[in-house]
């Protein structure tokens, strides 16, 4: 007959108890510290969502070369902003009423006060779902979330 | 203080010397490290380090009267498991004297809650430390000493 010690039976029972207890609870807590970093960081990721906003930016250079843009860029910012976000090759005069864009990645202005090829912009009208011109300049119209804006090459011409 | 020797000393010191010194060991230690650690002074925290150690060294004495005769293989694992286990409550206890200090502002369940899962990462790295060691060096060393003050051969 197998003779069985209880007490090491006991023994071993109490300390596997122990190290799956201190498991168990670690690992809780270690759960629990992670999680609330995670609500923390997910805050501030809200935080700094609100912060920034997604716009279109639309080029034609009136050549048959386009490029619409998607960009990230922070709230309050204009439609000439939006233009230098996908962009840097970007020359520009400033009057009294804003700023004037002359050349977009070495595309120039040309021509004289009456005809020529010239630079201007337009923002998308969600409303009547039309390209639409606010005759003002760039600088002066601040986007707002999911904007769309068109930048075009275009020809002129005016006669007094 | 998630690397120290404090807790494996006062655990040894109760296994060789009995549950009274190891507790005695233990308050000293942190008594003397409330007023002199690097970190300045413990503050409301200091009683509850000292309770915690105190634990530990009274735990050792109880292990010692459980393990009679020389230590063998299977007490490095029952010592490895004591280690993570008392380091735990070591921390639980010292984190609910952080709560008590952080009651200042805020109720004090928050307070403890608060406490509990910001020290969850230090303590894991204070139970892996202590586990490790309290596995590695209480066996050997509680033999080395009873050998050196010929009370086992």
């Amino acid at each position: 007959m197998e003779v069985v010690d209880t007490s090491i039976q006991r023994r071993t029972i109490l300390f596997v108890t122990l190290g799956l207890a201190v498991w168990s609870m670690v690992a809780t807590l270690t759960a629990a510290y992670y999680y609330t970093q995670y609500i923390e960081t997910r805050r501030t990721f809200e935080e700094l969502k609100s912060l920034v906003i997604d716009v279109n930016v639309f080029i034609d250079y009136g050549n048959g070369t386009q490029s619409w843009q998607n960009e990230t860029i922070i709230a309050g910012s204009t439609a000439f902003d939006a233009l230098l976000a996908v962009t840097k090759n970007v020359e520009y005069k400033t009057y009294p009423f804003g700023v004037f864009v002359t050349s977009i990645n070495g595309v120039k202005n040309e021509g004289t006060a009456t005809s020529g090829h010239a630079w201007l912009w337009y923002y998308w009208n969600a409303t009547t779902s039309k390209w639409a011109d606010l005759l003002k300049a760039a600088d002066a119209y601040v986007l707002k979330a999911d904007d769309s804006t068109a930048w075009r090459y275009e020809s002129y011409s005016y006669s007094f | 203080m998630n690397f120290e020797f404090t807790s494996l000393i006062a655990f040894v010191t109760g296994m060789v010397f009995g549950s009274f010194y190891g507790a005695s060991l233990g308050a000293l230690i942190m008594f003397v490290n409330g007023f002199l650690s690097p970190y300045g002074f413990a503050g409301v925290v200091l009683p509850f380090q000292i309770a915690g150690m105190v634990l530990i060294g009274v735990v050792g004495g109880l292990y010692a009267r459980m393990a009679t005769g020389k230590l063998s293989s299977g007490n490095f694992v029952e010592t490895l498991v004591l280690g993570a286990f008392l380091t735990f409550i070591y921390d639980v206890v010292t984190n609910v004297g952080t709560a008590v200090y952080l009651a200042s502002s805020m109720p004090f369940s928050e307070a403890l809650i608060a406490a509990l899962i910001m020290g969850a990462i230090p303590s894991v790295m204070h139970i892996v430390w202590n586990t490790f060691l309290f596995g590695a060096v209480t066996v050997p060393l509680v033999n080395a000493m009873q050998r050196m003050l010929g009370w086992r051969w």
